[in-house]
Order: C-alpha cells, then sequence, then structure tokens
C-alpha cells in the first residue's frame, strides 16, 4: 500500500526517502534475528540478491565485484576496496553484512518504483495522497531556494579549484565539469560563471558559455555535480577537513554551512 | 597530409583488410561500432557512428570498401546499437576496460617513441599482476591488446563485471592506483606494529616493500645507507645512522618495528612512497566509462599504420611493437619528409632528412602516417619518367 502511495505522488526524493526506510526497517529486523539461525539466513538472503557468500572463521566472505555493487554510497575507510581486498573476494563481519543487505533492499525497492498504477487507481487514493503531496512540495520548495551564493561556504575542493581558475590554470576537463556543475546547483547564473572563467588561459567566450549552459541544464538535463568518491578518483579531493568526513557530497557540505551560518 | 598521401594509405589499408583475418568481440551484434575514414577531413577525426552489423561477412564487406584509417566498437553491448541516441540504445553491460597510455607517464618531457612503449609495457606488466594476484583473475579472464599507438588495453569480460557502473569501475580504479590508502588507516588497523599487516593485498605489498627497501639498504655501506635513510621524511641524520647500526646486526625489519627508533612520521612517509611506486598508473576516464568505443584489435591504427596486436599473456611478455605490429613490406616507395626524424620498426634505426628519399614500405606507412612524411611515388627515382 505505501508503495502505491509514494508511486501515485510520483516524486524522485519521496522514492529515495521511501527505499531508506524500507532499508532501515530491514536493517533493523536482521539485526535484531534469532542468533541462532542468522548465520545461515544471512547466507540465503545473499543468495537470494546474487551474492553468494561464504563464511570462514566466523566472517564472511563476498566476491570483490558483489561487494562494490553494494556499498558506493557507504562512507568511510573500512568500506574502500582498497583496504579490503585479498585474492578477489573480501572478508566482512557480520554487522557489515547486515548493512551490505540493507543497501541492497534500497537499491531493490528504488528500482521497483514508481509502481505501474491506472489513473483512476490514484484518483482513488488521493484523499490519502493529496496532503502527502502538498507537504512534499514544502519540502522541495525549501530545496529550490538556496538563497544567494555564498562562495565562503564552499568546501575546500571547490574553493582550491576556483583559486586554480583565478591564478589561471587551465582545469582538467573533470575539474572543469565539478567546478561548473556545483556553481549552477548552488545557484550561480550561466553569466556569472561564464565570468570566472575569464581568467583561464583557453578562454573563449562563446564555448564556454554554451558548456555552462549545457551543464545549467538548458538542454533540458540537469547535471548533478560528482560526488566525493568521483572528486577523489580524479584527483580533486584536496585539503579535505573536519566537516568533510561527514558528507559524501560537495553539495551537502555547503548546505551544512549555510545552515549553521557559514563562517570559516 | 596531401589527397595522393590519403590514397596511398587508404590503398595499403584496403590491401591489409583484404587479407587479414579480423578477430571480433564477442556477442559483435550487440555492440555499435565507428569509423574513421581517409576523407577530406582527414587527418583531423570525423567519427563516423552508431553503425551495427548483422554477421562478420557484413563487416568484412564494410572494411574492404571503406578501408577506415581508424576501427572501433563499444565496449557497450546494446539491445539497439544501431541507435543515434545513446538513451534509445538500452545499455545492456559492459567490458570492463584498462587503458595504458605513456601520455600518462610522462607529463614533462616525451622520450623516444621507442622509450615510451617499453615504460608503458612495463606499467601493464603491473596491471597484470595487479589482476592475476589481488584479483584472482587467470589468464584466461583477459586479453591484452597493443592499441597500436602508446599502450596498451586490457579487456575483461566475466559476467559478473558486465553489469558493473560506472561508480564501482571507479573504485577498481582506485584499488589499482591506491587511491584511498591512508598511512594513519593501515597502521591503526595493526596493532603495536607501525607498518601494515597482511590482511589485504595492498598490505602484503606495502609490506614486502619496505621489506625490500631496508633489505636494499643493508646491503649498502653503512655511509650510503645513512645518507639514504636520511632522506626520508621525519628521519634525519643522527637516527638515520642509529637505525644503520641496528640493522647491521639484523637484516630484517623486525628489530625496527620492536625499537621505536623509526617514527611513526617515518613509517608513514616510507608507507607514502611505497605507495607511489606500486600503483598502476591507468588512464581513469576511460575504466570508468561505460559506454566507451575501444580499437578493434587486428584492426590498423591510422597514426601509425601499426596493427592493433592481440595478445595472450606469453606473446604479451616476448611482445616488441616496433617489429610485431609491423605489417607493411619493405619494399622501397618514395616519399618526400617534411621533418627530420627517427624511426625505429623492425630493428633498424632510420634516421631522415627533409627531403625526398626512399624507405621501406613499412616505415614510410609509419611516416606519412604520423604526418611526417607524403607520398612520392612507389616506384624507384629512376624509373619515373
Amino acid at each position: 500500500m505505501a508503495r502505491a502511495f509514494v508511486s501515485c505522488i510520483n516524486e524522485t526524493l519521496l522514492f529515495q526517502r521511501y527505499a531508506n526506510a524500507e532499508a532501515q526497517d530491514a536493517y533493523n529486523n536482521l539485526r535484531h534475528a534469532d542468533e541462532r539461525s542468522q548465520d545461515g539466513f544471512l547466507l540465503s538472503l545473499l543468495d537470494d540478491f546474487g551474492m553468494p557468500a561464504s563464511i570462514k572463521k566466523n566472517a564472511f566472505e563476498l566476491y570483490f565485484s558483489d561487494f562494490i555493487r553494494y556499498t558506493g554510497r557507504l562512507r568511510g575507510p573500512q568500506w574502500r576496496l582498497v583496504n579490503l581486498l585479498y585474492r578477489g573476494r573480501v572478508t566482512l563481519a557480520k554487522g557489515e553484512i547486515i548493512q551490505i543487505l540493507a543497501e541492497a533492499v534500497r537499491l531493490k525497492v528504488l528500482s521497483g518504483l514508481p509502481l505501474k498504477l491506472s489513473a483512476r487507481m490514484c484518483e482513488e487514493l488521493s484523499p490519502y495522497t493529496s496532503p502527502l503531496k502538498h507537504a512534499l512540495s514544502q519540502v522541495l520548495l525549501r530545496q529550490e531556494d538556496s538563497g544567494p551564493v555564498v562562495l565562503e561556504a564552499c568546501p575546500p575542493c571547490i574553493k582550491a579549484l576556483l583559486m586554480q581558475v583565478k591564478a589561471g590554470k587551465n582545469l582538467s576537463h573533470p575539474a572543469r565539469f565539478a567546478l561548473t556543475s556545483f556553481l549552477a546547483n548552488i545557484g550561480m547564473k550561466a553569466d556569472e560563471i561564464v565570468l570566472i572563467y575569464q581568467m583561464s588561459p583557453d578562454f573563449d567566450y562563446e564555448l564556454t558559455r554554451y558548456q555552462v549552459e549545457h551543464i545549467k541544464g538548458s538542454s533540458g538535463k540537469d547535471y548533478t555535480p560528482p560526488g566525493c568518491s568521483t572528486m577523489e578518483t580524479y584527483g580533486n579531493c584536496v585539503e579535505s577537513d573536519d566537516l568533510c568526513r561527514r558528507i559524501s557530497h560537495p553539495l551537502s557540505y555547503y548546505r551544512l554551512r549555510i545552515k549553521r551560518g557559514t563562517g570559516a | 597530409m596531401n589527397a595522393r598521401t590519403k590514397a596511398f594509405l587508404e590503398s595499403k589499408f584496403r590491401e591489409y583488410y583484404h587479407n587479414a583475418v579480423t578477430e571480433l568481440p564477442p556477442r559483435f551484434r550487440k555492440r555499435e561500432w565507428a569509423f574513421v575514414l581517409f576523407d577530406s577531413a582527414y587527418p583531423k577525426l570525423v567519427m563516423r557512428r552508431h553503425k551495427a552489423f548483422g554477421s562478420q561477412k557484413e563487416l568484412y564487406a564494410y572494411l574492404g570498401a571503406v578501408s577506415p584509417a581508424h576501427v572501433y566498437y563499444s565496449t557497450a553491448c546494446y539491445a539497439h546499437p544501431s541507435a543515434t541516441r545513446m538513451q534509445d540504445k538500452k545499455w545492456e553491460g559492459a567490458d570492463l576496460i584498462f587503458d595504458l597510455d605513456a601520455d600518462k607517464l610522462f607529463t614533462d618531457s616525451v622520450p623516444q617513441y621507442a622509450l615510451m612503449l617499453t615504460a608503458v609495457k612495463n606499467e601493464t606488466d603491473k596491471l597484470l599482476d595487479f589482476l592475476m594476484n589481488d584479483f584472482s583473475f587467470e589468464d584466461a579472464d583477459f586479453s591484452i591488446v597493443f592499441s597500436g599507438g602508446r599502450g596498451y588495453h586490457v579487456h575483461l569480460r566475466e559476467a559478473r563485471l558486465l553489469t558493473l557502473g560506472s561508480h564501482e569501475r571507479r573504485e577498481v580504479v582506485n584499488y589499482l592506483t591506491g587511491t584511498g590508502l591512508e598511512p594513519e588507516y593501515l597502521i591503526k588497523r595493526t596493532n603495536m606494529v607501525p607498518v601494515p599487516d597482511d590482511n589485504s593485498c595492498w598490505e602484503i605489498r606495502i609490506r614486502s616493500w619496505i621489506e625490500r627497501y631496508f633489505k636494499r639498504l643493508s646491503e649498502m655501506d653503512s655511509e650510503t645507507a645513512t645518507t639514504e635513510l636520511a632522506n626520508v621524511k621525519a628521519i634525519g641524520k643522527r637516527r638515520a645512522k642509529m637505525i644503520v647500526d641496528e640493522m647491521s646486526q639484523d637484516s630484517t625489519v623486525a628489530p625496527l618495528l620492536q625499537s621505536k627508533l623509526m617514527p611513526l612520521a617515518a613509517w608513514k612517509s616510507l608507507i607514502r612512497e611505497a605507495i607511489l611506486q606500486i600503483k598502476v598508473n591507468i588512464d581513469v576516464p576511460v575504466t570508468a566509462d561505460t559506454k566507451r568505443l575501444i580499437r578493434l584489435p587486428t584492426s590498423l591504427h591510422g597514426g601509425s599504420g601499426l596493427r592493433v596486436t592481440p595478445l595472450t599473456l606469453d606473446e604479451f611478455r616476448r611482445f616488441d611493437p616496433l617489429r610485431d605490429a609491423v605489417v607493411f613490406s619493405d619494399r622501397l616507395i618514395s616519399v618526400k619528409i617534411l621533418r627530420p626524424t627517427t624511426a625505429e620498426l623492425k630493428g633498424e634505426t632510420i634516421k631522415v632528412q627533409q627531403g625526398t628519399t626512399e624507405l621501406p614500405e613499412h616505415t614510410a606507412v609509419y611516416l606519412m602516417a604520423r604526418g611526417l612524411a607524403e607520398y612520392e611515388s612507389r616506384r624507384f627515382k629512376s624509373d619515373q619518367k
């Protein structure tokens, strides 16, 4: 029933929230399941999700590709392949296996939404869904109105890119994309972004303007800036600070800073 | 590149495609194909994309007819490979690809082609070691390809890898480049001992690198060893001497670990150095891209005339691209050299100056493809009217 509500309201943010809640539920249930039967049960669940595992010395062993499929969103060194891989496999404690299963549940739920429901059915549910819809629109509205741009509140990686541009350095393609999409997402206007690139030695007004507008979504597709892990891969995650450790996306950093009233 | 040169190269490529047995990727009907032709825009790369072929015969006929300068296919398989919009193709999965490019190894100065090729082959060897040791792949699981240009491609088609998304592929890249390895974390995980334990393959690699490092020091005379060790951040001359004295009694790392002679900061900087030496320098975006176009093995590289050469592990070990990827003959061709340069094909170093000269066909094709020569004539000068 809950899935039907969510499907009728048909809003991506709601799908995500709903999937998170289902995953949280699964996590709690698995955590508190009966100790004795637990290992076998977890193994069969892992099998159902297409990641056959084995138990060795009280720990679970997963094939590396099954592991990375479900751990991309999990933060911290204990989830990184560099710290875990041993001959094609990774070894995990029970608590970690449960977290991975919860993530598998989240992705499964998310990929199943929205359900294909008839317009008539949604019509019938509307007495229940319309208050939800209204509340949701308030949330979305608040998100969209990001207020004035505060460069001070940008994360260190973005500040570093800004410095490089100002110093007249050419940015790599991934870096340029990261900077532009980030600035566009915090509400900077295309003209203002183009001005920032003026200092680049290879500055070409028309080309830059075209690229910026493309990223800003004038072609109908909205680009989200890359997350922390992508920034890291391309070597663009620099000077990370305490707040960085608590977030996984540069935009979250910015929003938190704004919420807290910026400051350095 | 003038029209005569283009026409000559095209005819040589056509000859090759008529006789060559081209190796096709698995499920080739589901792949998008792309070509660069020796057309009026060439050497500017204008790609003709979104082609698909229903049979091997069809592809051969196409190659024979247009004799392209460059041939690519998609690493991805699609339900509709010839759809012109990416979202209409319906992605079904993609091979996992690694690209090793000499350009990425030399950022400051560019050495000679032969040296670049040696360096990039060593780097490829490092990658293969990671794939076989850390990831437990067997040599049947991957194919190695000399790109015909400045590097190698490694293709993996294990079923469990095909549906990995871009994000997950980046996790594999991060593994190979050691991105996210923190000395602090490595040390913290292993209680007491300030060097990585052996819980993961990276830890084992770092540990054995450090052991080799001290072994090397212990084989030097004590003064050289002291100077070398004093270069490590946070050690200093005086402490370096003490460590070297300690080592001369026992050449293993063990006493160092216990003795607290090495400060934590020194261990950290040694670990950092180890990571830099061990990691593989692969081209990151290529692996992360799930819709990449990649050169067809057994096709010709239009920028060099060399063969994009598929290799087994054994063949790779013995492979010399400047000998084994050469397909054209040593019949003499007359060309006009545009800039003085050196070519080293088939074990022969040929230095050429500006002006008209005769060269073996393979070297002539190579220089023309690189834009360093123009075609003059197939006949000896003395035969010309």
